[in-house]
């Protein structure tokens, strides 16, 4: 109930948040792609720590990366740290005002670790489909030379990935 | 004996006749069109119904809101989009042309690199319409949206969509 009421209220800024359990692009997407929209760089940055998968479902490693990067993670600490000093304080009008000021503070946070992830993705993609290019240019006609550098391009992307996190 | 509720449709169905537009009117359009939507690189396949409420001006000026839903299928679940729009345009016998806000709640599944979970959100826009009449009532509409995903969401973070899709429409005058 009090998700649409958010929703209707924050309609003219767009809001969005995540709705579900997590799950691998390759599961049941759209063939190699998946699913519906592809947002560009490295996922994003949430404004509320994500909610707790089922026990009885884990989480694919593939959420973890969307998730769980250290960036995020000393933003999300922060923020606890942060929220856990406004608890204390007594006044109601002060200690919202202190929350708002934490809450701001991690979703800049959050923020700034996506901006520098998709940076840091966006960089090392090139130089992999760099190499990539060098690659297939030397291969000639050679199918089986190029099917070596198509391979180095997928373990030089999932590289990135574990770099840029 | 006929209930007043019950009398009053029974003259709206009757007033919804085929007929050529008239100079001035008000009328309903309605139809199916196919498309994509698009949010960085991987469009997507939308089918989606529409309906609109349109009032033109002699001059030839319209005014209308228009709604239209998609159902956005994949092989593991099917997203759910619903647009609604005010444009204002310029129609003439064979067709009209309209452009206006819109604002978009949605429900589907949503990808970063490599991971994927449904987004539920709000998303405002702009609507733009051109439709032709080729057969009478019966035209061809051709609709493109542009609107702003953002929000908490870790899989839609500050991502422009566009949709277009086309397909057939049935005008219908209201007298």
């Amino acid at each position: 109930m009090k998700k649409p009421v958010i929703l209707l209220a924050c309609a003219l800024a767009s809001c969005n948040y995540d709705d579900g359990a997590c799950y691998p692009r390759d599961q049941g997407g759209n063939g190699v792609g998946g699913g519906v929209i592809v947002a560009a760089g490295a996922g994003g940055f949430g404004d509320v720590p994500p909610d707790p998968q089922d026990a009885t479902d884990p989480i694919p490693p593939e959420c973890l990366d969307a998730t769980e990067s250290p960036c995020v993670n000393k933003c999300l600490a922060d923020y606890v740290d942060e929220a856990a000093k406004c608890g204390k304080i007594e006044n109601e009008t002060e200690r919202r005002a202190c929350q708002d000021v934490a809450y701001l503070g991690y979703k800049s946070c959050g923020l700034n670790c996506t901006k520098k992830q998709n940076d840091c993705l966006d960089h090392c993609k090139d130089l992999c489909v760099q190499i990539w290019e060098g690659c297939t240019d030397a291969c000639g006609k050679d199918n089986v030379c190029k099917e070596r550098c198509m391979r180095e391009l997928q373990e030089c992307l999932k590289e990135c990935k574990r770099k840029c996190k | 004996m006929t209930q007043p509720s019950k009398l009053f449709c029974l003259l709206c169905a009757c007033g919804l006749v085929a007929v050529p537009t008239p100079a001035e009117a008000f009328e309903v359009n309605f139809g199916v069109s196919v498309g994509g939507i698009q949010v960085g690189t991987e469009p997507e396949l939308a089918v989606s119904p529409f309906v609109g409420l349109r009032w033109r001006t002699e001059g030839g000026f319209l005014l209308e809101a228009h709604d239209m839903f998609s159902l956005l299928p994949d092989d593991r679940t099917v997203g759910v989009h619903n647009r609604t729009s005010v444009t204002l345009g310029y129609a003439w016998d064979k067709g009209n042309v309209s452009l206006g806000p819109s604002l978009s709640f949605y429900s589907m599944p949503a990808c970063s690199i490599d991971s994927c979970r449904r987004v539920t959100g709000a998303a405002p826009g702009g609507h733009a319409q051109i439709d032709w009449y080729f057969v009478g009532p019966l035209g061809a509409s051709v609709s493109a949206n542009v609107a702003w995903y953002d929000g908490s969401s870790f899989m839609l973070l500050g991502s422009a969509a566009v949709m277009v899709t086309a397909g057939p429409i049935l005008r219908l005058e209201i007298q």
